[in-house]
């Protein structure tokens, strides 16, 4: 089930927070081995894991086995501060309808099948296109590896390149616009064989009866 | 031993594309991997007497092959994750597949330590679904479709 956490809700999830920037650091600098993120403290935090930040978390039975990050662009943001040469073909995109999809991940033990990640990564990308459908976001940039393409234009998304791409940690890494609607999330539902909506509908009941 | 055959057959028909493609006057080019979540799914490969290598071209390149595969594979209608809708039986596309490298059906029965008669009632299965007259026909279609 996703949990969508913003500054208004984050009160009632610290701990789940917590617990996923701990996952972040075992994905991202245990796993992958993204050195400049390795935290001494074991929590892989950076400078846009900040009050305007949404998470996307995939709970299944009070644990934590995904998520991913928004952050709107008219803030600073991963492609505005530290990779905007990489759109330098059509320019970075800026709008209060636009937000920047970063870190989407699953834990280890829930990646099998379809396309890796099976049911979980689709749950998280479809709680990610929920969340954005009910509040009016049209369009998501990212910074995605080029071997996320095949998935992508798999499940019918429209991906625009912002620039050429470069070789970002040892993998070649596209900027790219994402315009979203209806369309593409019946195309992820079908493609991971979801049905109904993956966010919860009453998160605060949820989370405390995970608790319980 | 599945494998080591299905890699010396993959290698010969390489070869021959390279040959091919040195007919046509298409000596230099630029190769594309389609490199998934899930590991390799196919080459894209660009050619022509003087290409652009430049590395900004390449890099476009790049990002124009893997946009080219998704085409080509929503178009044909099989997914991308290596899923192809495929209507022939491993045995029979073992059979066409060794009809394609010359070989006879005694020679695939030797190989595939099949009777003569099991190779020959696979292809006539193999022409059946396919709907082809002939072997070669056969071979040619299944080779169009991407069964071998």
């Amino acid at each position: 089930m996703i949990h969508v956490v913003t500054s208004a809700n984050r009160h009632f999830y610290e701990s789940e927070l917590l617990t996923h920037f701990r996952l972040r650091h075992e994905v991202y600098v245990a796993e992958r081995n993204w050195k400049e993120l390795e935290r001494a403290d074991g929590l892989e935090r950076d400078q846009f894991d900040n009050q305007v930040a949404t998470y996307i978390l995939a709970i299944d039975k009070a644990e934590i086995v995904g998520g991913s990050r928004l952050i709107p662009t008219t803030h600073p943001h991963l492609l505005s501060e530290v990779f905007p040469h990489l759109a330098s073909v059509r320019g970075l995109p800026r709008a209060a309808d636009t937000y920047e999809w970063t870190r989407m991940f699953v834990i280890k033990s829930r990646r099998e099948g379809r396309m890796m990640g099976g049911q979980t990564r689709g749950m998280v990308i479809c709680g990610v296109l929920e969340h954005c459908l009910d509040n009016g976001i049209g369009d998501l940039t990212a910074l995605v590896e080029m071997f996320w393409l095949p998935l992508f234009h798999a499940m019918g998304w429209k991906l625009i390149p912002l620039g050429l791409p470069e070789l970002i940690s040892g993998e070649w890494s596209v900027a790219v616009k994402m315009p979203i609607d209806k369309t593409t999330l019946e195309s992820t539902r079908a493609f991971h064989g979801i049905t109904g909506r993956a966010v919860v509908a009453n998160q605060l009941a949820s989370v405390a009866g995970t608790a319980a | 031993m599945v494998a080591s055959s299905v890699r010396r057959r993959a290698f010969a028909r390489a070869a021959e594309v390279v040959n091919v493609a040195r007919e046509f006057g298409l000596d230099h080019g630029f190769l594309v991997p389609i490199v998934a979540s899930i590991g390799f799914q196919a080459c894209v490969t660009m050619a022509g007497e003087r290409p652009n290598c430049e590395p900004r071209a390449k890099r476009a390149l790049h990002l124009i092959g893997m946009y080219a595969h998704a085409r080509c594979t929503a178009l044909i209608g099989c997914e991308s994750d290596g899923q192809r809708r495929r209507i022939l039986s491993e045995r029979e596309r073992d059979v066409l597949a060794w009809s394609a490298e010359g070989k006879s059906s005694w020679e695939i029965a030797t190989i595939l330590g099949l009777s003569e008669r099991t190779v020959n009632w696979h292809v006539e299965q193999a022409k059946k679904k396919l709907d082809a007259v002939t072997r070669t026909q056969a071979v040619i279609k299944a080779l169009r479709s991407g069964e071998i």
